[in-house]
């Protein structure tokens, strides 16, 4: 009943936007010329074109500072934390920021205060700390996050997998959160926690939910490394791999651990990032999961609740040399717009990153060096990832996120840097990248020891922007000032029959001749969450020809034509969008 | 251990100033010692002196592959191939340089040279597969990854290779096959990788590389004409590591040369039992025991030698020299010498063949075989 009564006010809101619309269609340079000013006023632009990156984190009053909660005796998954989550909590439209942060480890202080931030966001650059006061500031030891409504009443709940037993946090709907993880039943023990993705794995409509689990570690089980006389973290082969956990979601707020009935946890991994995407295109939502220093898994969905373990087949199992990568985060996307999912992974200090091209049916090619998608991440370890099209000229770019496990690595090793820069790799169209980092804007000289990255449009002005979580620093907040780019589309999706955010919808549009296909996830990168309102795009197209939606529950709904540079709502069943210049 | 390491250097240094080899053993202590920067300026120093010295030409090109400094690596290997052409890591290096910069038909090129000089070339062959499966060549990538796995048949990349190429070519049950090879496999390395991560701790890598320098010190000893010294170092870099094949081999040459045979035997008996396979250790325990009348344990080691090498004369002539050295069944000495001249009718074998015939009493035999043995060291046909 809820949902319903949700969904009717969201229609009287629609109506008067759908006036907006009929105004908008009439004059949109006007309204697109005023949008695209909007809250810039000083800032110095280069003339050149393309994304131009500014750290804004102090100004917007982001002061997040991660905090490992070590104390020296670098236990392993002290350099794993942490990941970021980018969503609307509380459905103004605009996109908030929650952070993850450690806890005290063993011989650390334990009075130390610690928690996750929740990071409101007001409009115009200015965020406000909410943590507190949403009550989603868990004191926990942070690993992995993802948004999505579980209970389908219209509001993003979160799930915090952590080192320790994990969070369900239920969104209230009136800007608090209530901890419902027990009565959910998805504790998920005292593990070492990684990625976590909700997605409908049986079409039912409801968000069931995938925990990543890193390794099996007790205190007892430390051990420290020594090179050139300097201590460093142990590595994953140290300890025993842990299979992760899969609860199905019963749909009165409970789940049910079906790991083992749907094959998951025969299975044991040691998994960091993770994604769930429909690569066979098939209709069902897959998972691609990066394990650290073995071979990654991507569990090919059968349909029927049971997952068939196929990495090794479908050639995402090891990189083109046959060798296991220290796999770290994942994402999900058409680079080469050939209409199939393709997969990027994050590794290693001293191997590309992995750019997986899927070839069409269930097998994928490692295209990275013929694509140069590994440019600049060789010589740094690689975290958050993410797909995005930061120029809008219509084809997906990517953003690496780069440091060092080792803190001390600067003394060890002069090849690579402990606090390093982070990569943007814009595609040219072709389906090559080209690594525009330091062309790219000051945001992108920052050198920290990065992690977590979300990637959506905080500030609504139709560019894509970028949130960075930085291990034991503050946490990087690049405003995208985009220098003659290209018309945009953004896409909310709101499922009726499927689940309430559409997890696992597959989008098409068709703008300037060509299309692009996207798909909402929740869950992605390393151990991070962003993305849930889909951006495109358009290059010089002023309008979508057509866009095509499928629905999780199998459902196919067609519109355009469509005007660019503005936000639309899908509803799943509705003839209609609704559409707006500035976000609904 | 550093500290020993560092009064090895010194003492090298001080004494070869001017010697590439001397700037190497300081090379390899600051890679010890994690100091990339000394090592980098060690090894560019060793080419200032000597710009075809090939071990500083072959550590400048791996430290900046490992970097993903591949321009570099191509200049470096290029450079290093102008003065040795046919070095196989040069060329494999900057075919590898070549792969990660897409530069794929200029790889194959240097690939495909590198695989005419040495067609056994196990990263050379699997490079070159899996050039081909990146090319989506399958069909010509198949049997150069077999070869890579008839040569080495643990090796975990060729097999992912070899399943891919199968797969994208519909065989599919052969993909199968080579999947579950590599599944054991990399079950197995996953094994070996927990049990050697102790391997990596430096206080268990410092002896060998100390050992390494020690060893490069007796070499310069011994070039210089000062055997002492360089058996002091051989025999330091001997106790440091236990495993380290080349002091021993420099040590046990110079002790037999010295006549000192009991001791070299004793080395070279070390050396059997870390390299079984290696013919010479063998013939060098044989020879040894010879020198020693323990001629049981001479024939030993030289049928240990035979077995290895089964087409060689070099197995059946040396135990046929035993008999003859023990006076032992000189029927068998004569039919193992006959053996040896048939492989190869070298003077050499003809004069044993003699020589043994001689000794039986068979004196027409014996002059056919000298005639032969001369007519062979003539240069005409036996």
């Amino acid at each position: 009943m809820k949902r319903y009564l949700l969904l009717g006010g969201l229609l009287v809101v629609c109506g008067a936007i759908l006036s907006v619309y009929a105004l908008w269609t009439n004059s949109f340079g006007k309204w697109v010329g005023g949008l695209r000013g909007g809250g810039k006023e000083g800032t110095p632009i280069s003339q050149a074109k393309g994304p131009w990156f500014v750290d804004v984190a102090s100004e917007s009053g982001v002061d997040f500072v991660h905090n490992h909660g070590g104390c020296g005796r670098r236990y392993v998954m002290e350099p794993m934390s942490a990941g970021v989550a980018l969503f609307d909590y509380d459905g103004d439209g605009w996109i908030d920021i929650y952070f993850l942060n450690g806890a005290p480890l063993l011989g650390s202080d334990p009075n130390l205060k610690l928690f996750n931030a929740l990071y409101r966001n007001l409009g115009g650059w200015q965020f406000q700390d909410v943590g507190g006061l949403a009550a989603v500031d868990d004191r926990g030891y942070g690993l992995g996050v993802a948004s999505g409504d579980y209970n389908n009443d219209g509001f993003a709940d979160l799930y915090v997998n952590n080192f320790g037993p994990n969070v369900l946090y239920r969104n209230n709907g009136d800007g608090t959160f209530s901890d419902v993880t027990s009565e959910a039943g998805v504790e998920n023990g005292h593990r070492v926690g990684a990625g976590v993705v909700f997605f409908d794995m049986d079409r039912d409509g409801d968000l069931d939910l995938y925990v990543g689990n890193y390794i099996k570690f007790r205190y007892e089980l430390h051990i420290t490394r020594y090179v050139g006389g300097y201590p460093r973290y142990p590595s994953p082969r140290e300890y025993e791999p842990d299979p992760d956990t899969l609860y199905r979601n019963n749909g009165d707020g409970s789940f049910t651990d079906v790991s083992a009935e749907s094959g998951i946890s025969r299975h044991a991994g040691t998994t960091m990032g993770i994604t769930a995407a429909d690569y066979d295109d098939d209709g069902d939502v897959d998972i691609f999961v990066c394990n650290d220093v073995r071979a990654n898994f991507l569990f090919r969905n059968n349909g029927d609740g049971v997952f068939e373990e196929v990495a090794l087949i479908a050639g995402t199992a090891y990189n083109g040399y046959g060798a296991e990568n220290a796999s770290m985060g994942v994402d999900a996307g058409d680079f080469n717009g050939d209409g199939r999912i393709d997969f990027y992974m994050t590794s290693y200090q001293g191997e590309f990153p992995v750019l997986y091209q899927n070839e069409g049916e269930g097998i994928f090619t490692d295209v990275t060096v013929e694509r140069g998608a590994g440019q600049g991440c060789f010589p740094h370890v690689n975290w958050g990832t993410g797909f995005a099209d930061f120029d809008n000229d219509g084809d997906r770019d990517l953003y690496v996120a780069c440091g060092h496990v080792d803190d001390l690595i600067d003394y060890i090793d002069p090849s690579t840097s402990f606090a390093a820069p982070n990569v943007l790799l814009l595609n040219d169209g072709t389906g090559h990248f080209v690594d525009a980092s330091k062309e790219s804007g000051p945001g992108l000289q920052v050198c920290l020891p990065s992690r977590g990255t979300g990637l959506d449009d905080l500030d609504n002005d139709g560019d894509v922007d970028i949130v960075v979580l930085n291990l034991n620093s503050q946490a990087s907040v690049l405003r995208n000032d985009l220098r003659g780019g290209g018309h945009w589309f953004q896409v909310r999706l709101i499922g009726t029959e499927s689940s309430r955010d559409a997890v696992g919808a597959r989008v098409r549009v068709f703008a300037g001749g060509r299309w692009q296909v996207d798909e909402v996830h929740s869950g992605r990168g390393y151990q991070s969450d962003h993305g849930k309102r889909l951006h495109f795009g358009l290059g010089k197209s002023n309008r979508v020809d057509k866009l095509e939606i499928r629905w999780p529950r199998g459902k196919v709904s067609v519109y355009g034509p469509l005007p660019a540079d503005c936000f639309a709502t899908f509803v799943e069943g509705e003839e209609r969008p609704y559409i707006s210049p500035v976000n609904p | 251990m550093l500290e020993a390491g560092r009064r090895l250097v010194r003492l090298i240094l001080v004494s070869f100033p001017e010697d590439p080899e001397a700037l190497a053993a300081a090379a390899r202590l600051h890679d010890l010692a994690h100091d990339t920067e000394r090592e980098l300026a060690c090894w560019r120093l060793c080419l200032e002196l000597d710009p075809t010295y090939l071990p500083a030409h072959l550590r400048l090109s791996v430290l900046a592959l490992q970097a993903g400094r591949y321009d570099e690596v191509i200049a470096l290997t290029n450079d290093a191939l102008r003065y040795h052409p046919r070095s196989p890591e040069c060329q494999t290096m900057l075919a590898e340089a070549l792969m990660n910069l897409a530069r794929l038909s200029e790889a194959e090129q240097v690939l495909r040279q590198h695989l005419e000089l040495y067609p056994q070339s196990i990263p050379g062959r699997f490079l070159l597969g899996n050039l081909l499966v990146r090319q989506k060549r399958f069909e010509e990538a198949i049997p150069q990854l077999e070869q890579v796995v008839r040569l080495a048949p643990n090796h975990a990349s060729a097999l992912h290779n070899l399943a891919t190429a199968c797969a994208r070519l519909g065989r599919a049950k052969e993909a199968e096959e080579f999947r579950r090879q590599l599944a054991r496999l990399k079950q197995a390395e996953q094994a070996a990788q927990k049990a050697g991560l102790q391997q990596f701790v430096d206080e268990n890598l410092a002896p060998s590389v100390v050992a390494q320098i020690a060893n490069a010190g007796g070499r310069l000893f011994l070039r210089a004409g000062n055997s002492g010294m360089a058996e002091a170092l051989f025999r330091h870099a001997a106790a440091l590591d236990p495993r380290n094949i080349q002091c021993r081999v420099f040590l046990s040459n110079l002790l037999h040369q010295r006549g000192e045979w009991r001791e070299a035997l004793r080395i070279v008996v070390e050396l059997r039992a870390l390299e079984p396979f290696e013919l010479s250790h063998h013939r060098n325990a044989g020879l040894l025991y010879s020198k020693l009348g323990r001629f049981d344990l001479a024939e030993a080691a030289f049928r240990d030698m035979w077995m290895l090498a089964p087409n060689s004369a070099m197995g059946p002539a040396a135990i046929a020299e035993v008999y003859l050295l023990a006076g032992k069944d000189l029927t068998e000495a004569r039919r193992l010498t006959e053996k040896a001249v048939a492989l190869e009718p070298s003077p050499a074998h003809y004069k044993l063949l003699a020589e043994v015939c001689r000794r039986l009493g068979d004196g027409p035999a014996a002059a056919w075989a000298v005639e032969k043995s001369q007519r062979a060291q003539s240069g005409a046909a036996p």
